[in-house]
């Protein structure tokens, strides 16, 4: 297939030109940038940037240290948040299930601005349901050594075992409202330290609205969504059954042999988080997702944002974690 | 006078004011083919009427001494004075004039006739006019024409996209010979799929619809088909730089049964096969490539004369797009194994109409047109991909193939029949009605893997809808009635009923012309126009690609709605040239957007969740000066217009629910084309047109994202701020395009030498803008500097081209 792009290269009877123009615009103002998601139970805190206009070229934006942040919980002033250092904002509320959440930032030279959300409750998890299907089982083999014939020899020294967890996440969803949820599956063993050891997981589900049955087809069939996001619009205030799978490869060493540090039961546990997102962190997931896309053509993405005056989002999530222990 | 008196009194004079009728056909005397809006004037009473599209006229008048005048442009008039003693049947054939031979009209087929006419907002071209514009790559291009009319922008550079008084490019009823022609493009866009070589004639309405339309917002294109030549077999060919041409009509029965064939080809990949060629003799391990895009266009009609006063008429239109590859190759990667690998590709996307026609003269009053119609549009993509793999120690032998398909596309069977009726000089009546049967077909994906491996993963799957059925009626009726000598009035309404999936919709369209004769060369106008339209295009770019799905109203989604008014003054200037001044206000409803980052790319499924429901607005004014005859002739249109959107419904806003403008929402547009005949042998035209930039969304803020928890830990992104969509206008474009034509008669016809030039002064007008990073080096510090750059991609610099033809 490599001569493939080639060949359609061919194609092109067009040679674009390329050069920089001035921009004729209107120069707009920087904003103030209100940024905060906090789980539920963790001190609120907020970090306040400012924007730039996008011909200027700068590493790092500018943090804004002088602002007076004031925070109002359930309508009532709470606080005034303390400057914590590098735009850092914290306070002593701690982020409770229901609550409204509401502040009002100024600062010099920028427009006030706010941003209101209310706090997501914890996901009402019934059970989980799972089912594991076993594809193929291949011994390791390895360690090649000549003996006295001086011939090879091999040896298993494990097994590794291809299969796939069918999970069914049944939850409770609370009436009367918009709910928005987040589905996160990850190994319990950390590889590094940048990376949450997150699991690629088939949303099969209707919900995610994503058909990645046809993912590798010819045809882009829909986008994927890239955070596991979803809402209750098909379920709501019912008792939903999720439906998502995951392939595993487990690896099995005999016991004689650890395998550059490994515990290898690790390799079998998993953890599900089942989030509850308050809207506007879902609605910028959604959104900061699509904003960068490689189509030319396309029309660009509004980034959403809850701060008004400024930009920016002020949002929350909780966790609701459920451990999966696979045995084989 | 007693009673008695005045009832015989009466009595004689409605019998001496007998109205007689005079109806036929008017066709060109050398060629037979029908003259569509040709003028038939009776000097004496001051009225008169114009042929339809059939060449069919039928004026009824209450005298019986009659002074008539036939005219059409580019035609000698002819003058006949009779006496009369019944209703008369009277086919008129007109020479074409050597003097006028090249002139343009528009507006109306005859001097004045803009002025006379009740209609409004419409402007009828013939193909003729169309073939004298220069184009991108010397390739005669019918909407490229249309888009240098006030009212009338194009997209993109190039694009033969129409955006018609601020609504959409999907919302265009394209008529091919009365049938809907659904994807109008070749050439992701470049050109269209209208060959003018077939074309007779073209009419295009952007408001004041008559009733006899409906099913699209924005406007009408109705678009004949040559009949063919009754008299001798004619034709011509013409090799261009993107393709050939080859044209053929004639008798078959003459003065009976006519053709035309019209067939045209790009040759673009046969071109670059000596290439592929090339490369495979270079790369020892690559044979049998392959690979090319080509268009083609062909057009067929048969007319056949059943009766003087029955005609059969058989179109049709076949045309493809397709892209192809494909390629062997095989690698010994040690003595033991041999891989061979074969890969095919093929994309074919493409229209097929064809219309069965019977014309009947019920009498000379009633004239009637039945029409049977297919149209389809398909879209279908493979490619196969086939492996063997052959191992000699140990023997072993493998086999895979992989099989990706998608295809999808719509088909129509339709029925129609319209009839014209003139009961008196004051009555024009015109009713019918029509039943379509769509049949869509949604993206299908088929997704095969194979292999004599019985480890490897198999799979065989069709994945997509199944064909969505849908059932389409229209009734319609219309009348142009003279009120007095001053106004003229059309009164119609269209009726229209949709039902898809057990959901049923229908729509009552008023229409309403109205003029007033304020001089002989004055006139006022106001037309009115509600539409409606069943149907969407599901696309969410900016240039037309073959995957764009038509997808019929849902019950969530609701028909797209139009209401327009328009009003203009039309003046005949010293019988040379036509000049008009048109404003127009249109509300659209309904219209769909997708919400921020829904993909649609080829899939139908699930797509109500993905777009939003809104409403439009765009209003403007028009002035078109053209001048029709004479050795110089051309127009002169600008356009003041704008176009807005708001989607502001709860859960499905966009831009924060404010009002914004419309893609190519443009307030400048100006187009002047030219034509000039120096000699007899030699002709030269041109074009320049000059519109403000489009818009395009820039995000004029960048600013920190938080870091997103379960991601990756403390890291931040730089978003973009978008304060409202298309927020940012691209610099003007203008763009002049010239050509010139060498005519010579050599033994069996002439020949024509064309040489022209797309964009003359070179003008690198603005396709795309994007926002960049450019780091240099900077010796002083010894460091590289970054700083932000906006950039222009400018699609096509001059583009000269020649081509040669030769007419027989």
């Amino acid at each position: 297939m490599k001569r493939l792009p080639l060949l359609l290269g061919i194609l092109l009877l067009f040679a674009a030109c390329e050069k920089d123009i001035e921009f004729n615009g209107e120069v707009t103002n920087p904003l103030m940038v209100i940024n905060s998601l906090v789980a539920q139970d963790s001190l609120f805190e907020i970090k306040v940037t400012k924007s730039r206009f996008f011909m200027q070229y700068e590493d790092t934006f500018e943090t804004v240290k002088n602002a007076t942040v004031e925070l109002y919980v359930n309508g009532v002033l709470s606080e005034t948040m303390t400057h914590a250092g590098n735009g850092r904002y914290t306070s002593n509320y701690k982020v409770t299930d229901g609550d409204l959440i509401r502040i009002v930032s100024q600062a010099p030279d920028l427009k006030t601005t706010t941003a209101e959300m209310r706090v997501a409750p914890v996901a009402d998890v019934v059970k989980l349901d799972t089912t594991m299907v076993i594809h193929s089982r291949y011994p390791i083999i390895n360690y090649p050594y000549y003996g006295e014939s001086n011939a090879s020899v091999y040896d298993t020294i494990g097994w590794t075992t291809y299969c796939t967890i069918n999970c069914k996440l049944t939850f409770r969803d609370p009436p009367g409202s918009e709910n928005f949820y987040r589905l996160i599956v990850s190994n319990k063993k950390q590889y590094d330290y940048y990376s949450v050891n997150h699991v690629r997981y088939k949303k099969d589900d209707l919900v995610f609205g994503e058909k990645e049955q046809n993912s590798g087809g010819i045809i882009d069939e829909g986008g994927s969504n890239t955070y596991g996001t979803f809402t209750n619009e098909l379920f709501e205030g019912k008792t939903y059954p999720l439906t998502f799978s995951f392939d595993v490869s487990y690896t099995y060493y005999l016991d004689s042999i650890q395998e550059g540090g490994f515990n290898r039961s690790e390799n079998a546990e998993y953890v599900i988080d089942l989030q509850t997102l308050s809207k506007s962190y879902y609605l910028y997931l959604i959104t900061s997702s699509k904003y960068s896309s490689d189509d030319m053509f396309a029309e660009p993405v509004q980034i959403h944002s809850n701060v008004i005056g400024g930009t920016g989002i002020v949002g929350n999530y909780s966790h609701r974690l459920i451990p999966l222990k696979l045995s084989f | 006078m007693k009673p008695v008196h005045l009832l015989i009194f009466a009595l004689l004079y409605s019998l001496s004011s007998q109205a007689i009728t005079i109806s036929g056909h008017i066709t060109d005397a050398t060629t037979g083919e029908t003259l569509i809006s040709a003028s038939v004037f009776e000097q004496i009473t001051g009225k008169g009427t114009v042929s339809n599209t059939y060449g069919f006229y039928s004026l009824t008048l209450p005298v019986t001494t009659v002074n008539l005048r036939f005219s059409y442009v580019g035609y000698g008039q002819k003058y006949l004075s009779l006496r009369l003693k019944r209703d008369t049947v009277l086919n008129i054939k007109l020479k074409p004039s050597n003097t006028l031979n090249e002139v343009t009209v528009l507006g109306g087929s005859t001097p004045g006739a803009a002025v006379r006419e009740s209609q409004m907002s419409a402007i009828q071209i013939p193909a003729s006019q169309i073939r004298a514009i220069p184009t991108l790559f010397g390739e005669t291009d019918l909407i490229k024409a249309l888009q240098l009319l006030p009212g009338v922008q194009a997209g993109t550079e190039g694009s033969a996209g129409m955006y018609v008084r601020g609504g959409g490019p999907d919302e265009n009823l394209l008529l091919l010979d009365g049938v809907p022609v659904y994807n109008v493009n070749h050439l992701f866009g470049f050109f269209s799929v209208f060959n003018t070589d077939a074309v007779k004639n073209v009419t295009l309405y952007k408001g004041n619809f008559p009733a006899r339309f409906g099913g699209r917002l924005s406007s009408v294109v109705d678009i004949s088909m040559n009949d063919g030549n009754d008299q001798a077999i004619h034709g011509n060919f013409s090799i261009g730089l993107i393709s050939s041409k080859f044209n053929l009509e004639g008798p078959i029965t003459k003065g009976k049964t006519t053709f035309n064939v019209s067939l045209r080809r790009t040759y673009a990949d046969l071109l670059v096969q000596p290439i592929i060629k090339i490369m495979d003799a270079q790369d020892g391990s690559v044979s049998n490539s392959s690979a090319g895009y080509y268009f083609y266009d062909f057009n067929g009609k048969i007319c056949h004369r059943l009766s003087d006063k029955d005609r059969l008429y058989l179109s049709y239109y076949m045309g493809d797009d397709a892209i192809y590859a494909g390629f062997r190759e095989h690698y010994t990667s040690n003595v033991n194994e041999t891989d061979e690998g074969r890969m095919k590709l093929g994309w074919k996307w493409g229209n097929m109409i064809s219309a069965l026609r019977w014309n009947r003269v019920i009498n000379n009053k009633l004239f009637m047109n039945t029409t049977a119609t297919f149209t389809r549009y398909r879209f279908d993509m493979d490619i196969n991909y086939q492996e063997k793999k052959t191992q000699s120690n140990p023997s072993t032998y493998n086999e895979a193939s992989q099989e990706l398909g998608y295809q999808s596309g719509i088909s129509d069977y339709g029925i129609k029949s319209d009839f014209d009726y003139s009961p008196n000089p004051d009555h024009e009546v015109k009713f019918g009605g029509g039943y379509t049967n769509h049949t869509f077909r949604p993206g299908v994906s088929v997704t095969k893997l194979s292999s004599t491996d019985t480890s490897d993963f198999a799979i065989d799957t069709v994945i997509g809808d199944r064909n969505i059925l849908s059932h389409e009626f229209q009734l319609y009726a219309e009348d142009n009635v003279s009120l007095g000598d001053y106004v003229k009035a059309n009164l119609g309404v269209h009726y229209s009923a949709f039902n898809v999936q057990g959901q049923f919709y229908q729509s009552v369209e008023p229409r309403l012309g109205l003029r007033i004769l304020l001089s002989d060369k004055l006139s006022a106008k106001a037309g009115f126009a509600t539409m409606t339209q069943y149907i969407h295009l599901l696309s969410n770019n900016n240039i037309s690609l073959p995957t764009d799905l038509w997808v019929p109203v849902t019950k969530r989604i609701p028909p797209m709605k139009s209401m327009q008014v328009s009003a203009g003054l039309f003046y005949n200037l010293l019988d040379v040239a036509d000049v008009s001044v048109e404003g127009y206000f249109k509300t659209m409803d309904n219209l769909i957007e997708y919400k921020d980052g829904a993909s649609f790319m080829s899939s139908s499924t699930g797509w109500e969740d993905k777009v939003c429901l809104g409403s439009g607005r765009a209003y403007g004014l028009e002035f078109l000066i053209q001048k029709s005859y004479g050795k110089t002739t051309g127009w002169l249109g600008y356009t003041w217009s704008k176009s807005e959107r708001t989607f502001d419904r709860p859960g499905q806003m966009l831009n924060e629910g404010k009002t914004f403008s419309a893609k190519y929402d443009r307030r400048h547009d100006i187009s002047l084309t030219l034509s000039h005949k120096l000699t007899e042998r030699i002709d030269i035209s041109g074009t320049w047109v000059y519109y403000s930039g489009n818009c395009a969304t820039l995000a004029l803020q960048n600013y920190e994202g938080p870091a997103i928890p379960d991601t990756y830990a403390n890291f931040t992104s730089s978003n973009g701020y978008i304060n409202s969509r298309n927020n940012y206008r691209f610099n003007a474009y203008h763009r002049m395009d010239i050509g010139i034509n060498f005519h010579k008669k050599k033994k069996h016809g002439t020949r024509t030498w064309n040489i022209s030039a797309y964009n003359a002064y070179d003008r690198y007008n603005p396709f795309i803008v994007y926002p960049t990073t450019v780091s240099k080096y900077d010796p002083i510090t010894d460091k590289y500097i970054t700083t932000k750059k906006l950039r222009q991609v400018s699609l096509f610099p001059i583009i000269p081209s020649i081509s040669y033809s030769y007419s027989f």
